[in-house]
């Protein structure tokens, strides 16, 4: 069975780097790249083709959400999950839905509740 | 009526007695001619006596008819009349004195007069009889007759004393009712009671009033003021006595300079019939002072309509108009501070969003360094959770000391512990903490500094905060690639110190707002930096404390910040320059620590630390046993924990500081949360030092450093 490929789209380096060790656990699921900004996750997104993008809304630069635009137009649609360190900002969380995000996380969470949902995506 | 003339046939008695004496005389023979002659005589008395007898018929009955029109007249006189006796008894009345007194005539004759006579008015009859009758002069007096219960009528008594026929005195009296001309009388009377009331109201009403008024009549002399009309005039001039004296005003229409003439003051317009309403007008007061009246004026008329005067009104506005000056003033302050509150709430909210952020980001590293040390297949990733917790762990106390250095500067509650220091130390040591992070980020930091030394009076720890808050911004808002220089000189007095770097710049709008607490210039998903904006703030406030400024200058976006800290050099400052050494970070071999902490986890991580500095590292868990060690093994530093159970750190303290072979150990507090209050209170007890938790490498070697 091929693996889940997962582009995490964060800009905490330090968080980026271990939920890419706590993913690297679970033998379904590859994480593809690290993105750091914006633009790097389009870039990323359009090299390498992810299932699923682990969205951080917060990035610098282009943020979370225009990037997701950005792919949209591109006709690039990989699942995406949103993590996301603002909480409750309703207008932000409604944009994101509406971009196709299906699922929300915010920080710090269960990185083993997340690669559940990373996997219930399939 | 007196006696009827005798009868007819007693007359004829009388006369033919009378003739028969006659007879006697009479001669005995008549001739003929001489009976003719006497029958002739005869018949001529006799016709003659007839005439007389008619003439006497008509003079009676002239009589008879003059009689009755006396009596007609006296009792249909229009005034009463009555006879009384000296007792008051009424003896003769005429018809009008009956219908006054309410009577028939019959009735009224041998009536006492009192019985008709008001009560109230009997005692004033009575004297008014007793004066008469002693002086017998006519009087005249008014009183009130009675009327069917108690009504009564005012009559006007005129009295004299005469004689009847026997001699006897009695009082003939006039009685005539005076009521209407009285009652017209009390009416005026109360009409002008009344008036006066008024006018005593008008008076009053004047007096009381806060606006001055001015009566003047239709030839404009002023016929009534008051006291506040008087107390305006003064103000101004002294009082005219007419309008055309109004030449001595000198008004102004209001906001100009230009002055009112006399005859367009109110009061004179009114009387050529104008009404005036509100006229304002400025004045100059004779003591000096500018002041502002309002005026109104109006015509009086008659019932003709023609003017007879005016009255004109005015009023000292310049309290109100200062009143309503403060009030629009207060308005605006008022609405300058809604604003400033409500930008206070959303910084406010905004920091709480901030915060947040800062907090989970941290706490997800956190986290997940937590979750894969539970499933690390390898020490590799176990080594990287713990190095990046630690880090994290560094990052979430930085932020938790910058809220709380925020709550201390917000309640003046900073104490520094001030020293004298070389800037270039503390600048170089600080560049040298962080310059692995620049590395890290890819960022050059260079750093320069004086050739001399550059001694402040400081607090070393506050103003190295300055310093890496300066070059954590900047790092923070510059590329990799970019560069960061720390400079520090001396300029006139002060030691200055300049981070200048070739970040995304300001826009000189945002330069004034950048040391507000929570102020950050970009958007919240676009928060390049991260952080919670208080770094300027807290740099500023400690600056500030130290009597210095910093200042922010930036060719605006995408060209780069400088920011430069002044602070005042240390005074004779050359004389100490070559007294102080370089601070080395390096520590004395062998020294002996004594470290108190109930919590064993900490306790034996603090041990492990201060063992790789190079310390001979005893423990205790509590205050006894920490004291017992302390007599046991006499260290040259206590770390010491303040919540023990047992003897707490204080006590401790005090216990320790009391005995001789341990006074000069050098005493460091290690507390949770750390107010001025609680720093105060570690020093009193006897602390050299106080630290907070969570304790890093650095601060125990920085203390160990000074020791």
């Amino acid at each position: 069975m091929a693996k889940i490929r997962v582009l995490i789209a964060e800009d905490h380096e330090d968080f980026a780097r271990l939920l890419r060790e706590n993913l690297s656990v679970y033998p379904d699921i590859e994480v593809t790249g690290i993105a750091c900004d914006g633009e790097q996750t389009v870039s990323m997104a359009e090299k390498t083709r992810p299932d699923v993008l682990l969205l951080d809304l917060m990035l610098p630069g282009m943020d979370g959400i225009e990037a997701l635009e950005v792919l949209r137009e591109k006709g690039m649609a990989p699942k995406t999950i949103v993590i996301s360190a603002i909480g409750n900002d309703e207008a932000i969380i409604r944009r994101a839905m509406e971009l196709g995000a299906q699922r929300f996380f915010v920080k710090p969470f269960e990185i083993s509740s997340l690669a559940c949902a990373i996997s219930d995506l399939f | 009526m007196n006696k009827k003339p005798a009868g007819k046939d007693t007359l004829r008695e009388k006369a033919e007695k009378a003739a028969a004496e006659m007879k006697r005389e009479q001669p005995e023979q008549l001739s003929p001619e001489e009976m003719r002659a006497a029958l002739h005589e005869l018949y001529v008395h006799q016709i003659e006596l007839e005439m007389q007898n008619e003439e006497l018929r008509r003079a009676q009955a002239e009589i008879e008819s003059a009689r009755e029109r006396y009596f007609d007249l006296y009792d249909l006189a229009p005034v009463g009349y009555c006879t009384l006796s000296e007792k008051g008894i009424i003896l003769e009345a005429n018809l009008t004195a009956a219908r006054l007194l309410g009577a028939a005539r019959g009735e009224l004759i041998g009536s006492p007069i009192t019985k008709f006579i008001y009560k109230e008015d009997q005692d004033a009859y009575y004297l008014h009889k007793l004066k008469l009758f002693e002086k017998e002069e006519p009087i005249s007096f008014e009183l009130r007759i009675k009327e069917s219960g108690d009504a009564f009528f005012w009559a006007d008594i005129n009295a004299s004393v005469l004689r009847d026929m026997d001699g006897k005195r009695v009082c003939r009296m006039t009685i005539s009712d005076i009521s209407p001309g009285k009652l017209a009388e009390e009416e005026l009377e109360k009409t002008l009671r009344k008036l006066d009331e008024q006018f005593g109201r008008l008076q009053v009403i004047m007096e009381i009033l806060p606006v001055g008024v001015w009566v003047a009549d239709r030839n404009g002399k002023i016929i009534m003021q008051n006291n506040a009309a008087g107390t305006i005039c003064d103000a101004v001039v002294p009082v005219p006595q007419t309008v055309s004296e109004y030449t001595v005003y000198k008004c102004c229409w209001q906001g100009t300079k230009e002055w009112i003439p006399a005859e367009d003051y109110p009061l004179p317009s009114a009387l050529r019939g104008g009404l005036v309403k509100d006229f304002v007008m400025d004045f100059n007061r004779q003591n000096g002072t500018d002041g502002t009246l309002i005026s109104s004026s109006a015509p009086i008329r008659n019932g003709n309509g023609d003017i007879t005067g005016a009255v004109a009104a005015a009023m000292d506005i310049t309290p109100l108009l200062k009143a309503e000056k403060l009030l629009v003033e207060s308005e605006q302050n008022a609405k300058a501070l809604v604003k400033e509150l409500e930008e206070a709430d959303k910084n406010k909210n905004e920091f709480l969003s901030a915060l947040s952020h800062e907090l989970r980001n941290p706490l997800a590293a956190i986290s997940a360094g937590l979750q894969l040390l539970n499933i690390a297949q390898d020490e590799k990733q176990a080594d990287m959770a713990k190095k990046i917790m630690g880090r994290q762990m560094h990052q979430l106390t930085m932020l938790v000391e910058d809220l709380l250095d925020m709550t201390r500067i917000s309640h003046n509650k900073i104490i520094l512990k001030k020293e004298r220091v070389d800037l270039n130390a503390l600048a170089l040591s600080k560049a040298e903490d962080l310059q692995e992070l620049f590395n890290e980020k890819g960022i050059w930091l260079s750093i320069s500094i004086s050739g001399k030394t550059v001694l402040i009076e400081a607090d070393p720890v506050r103003i190295k905060q300055i310093i890496g808050n300066l070059l954590f911004n900047a790092m923070k808002y510059t590329d990799r690639g970019g560069n960061v220089a720390l400079k520090v000189s001396r300029d006139d007095g002060f030691a200055i110190l300049r981070v200048k770097d070739t970040g995304i710049g300001i826009e000189p709008a945002f330069l004034p707002k950048l040391y507000t607490p929570f102020f950050q210039t970009d958007q919240p998903l676009d928060r390049q930096g991260g952080g919670l904006g208080l770094g300027l703030s807290i740099a500023k406030e400690i600056a500030e404390l130290h009597g210095g400024t910093i200042e922010a200058a930036s060719g605006g976006a995408g060209k780069g910040t400088a920011f430069t800290v002044r602070l005042p050099l240390a005074l004779s400052c050359e004389k100490n320059e070559t007294e102080k050494k370089e601070r080395q970070l390096n520590i004395p071999a062998a020294l002996k620590i004594l470290l108190v902490e109930d919590n064993r986890d900490l306790s034996e991580l603090l041990a492990a630390l201060l063992r790789t500095i190079g310390g001979d590292v005893y423990t205790a868990c509590d205050g006894l046993d920490g004291l017992g060690a302390a007599l046991k093994i006499r260290p040259d530093v206590i770390f010491c924990d303040i919540g023990l159970p047992g003897l707490n750190g204080y006590d401790l303290a005090e216990k320790i500081r009391g005995i001789e072979q341990l006074k000069n150990t050098y005493m460091v507090a290690i507390t949770g949360y750390a107010s001025a209050g609680d720093v105060g209170r570690a020093l009193e007890a006897g602390f050299d030092r106080h630290i907070s938790k969570p304790v890093d490498l650095f601060a125990l070697m920085e203390v160990l450093d000074n020791l």
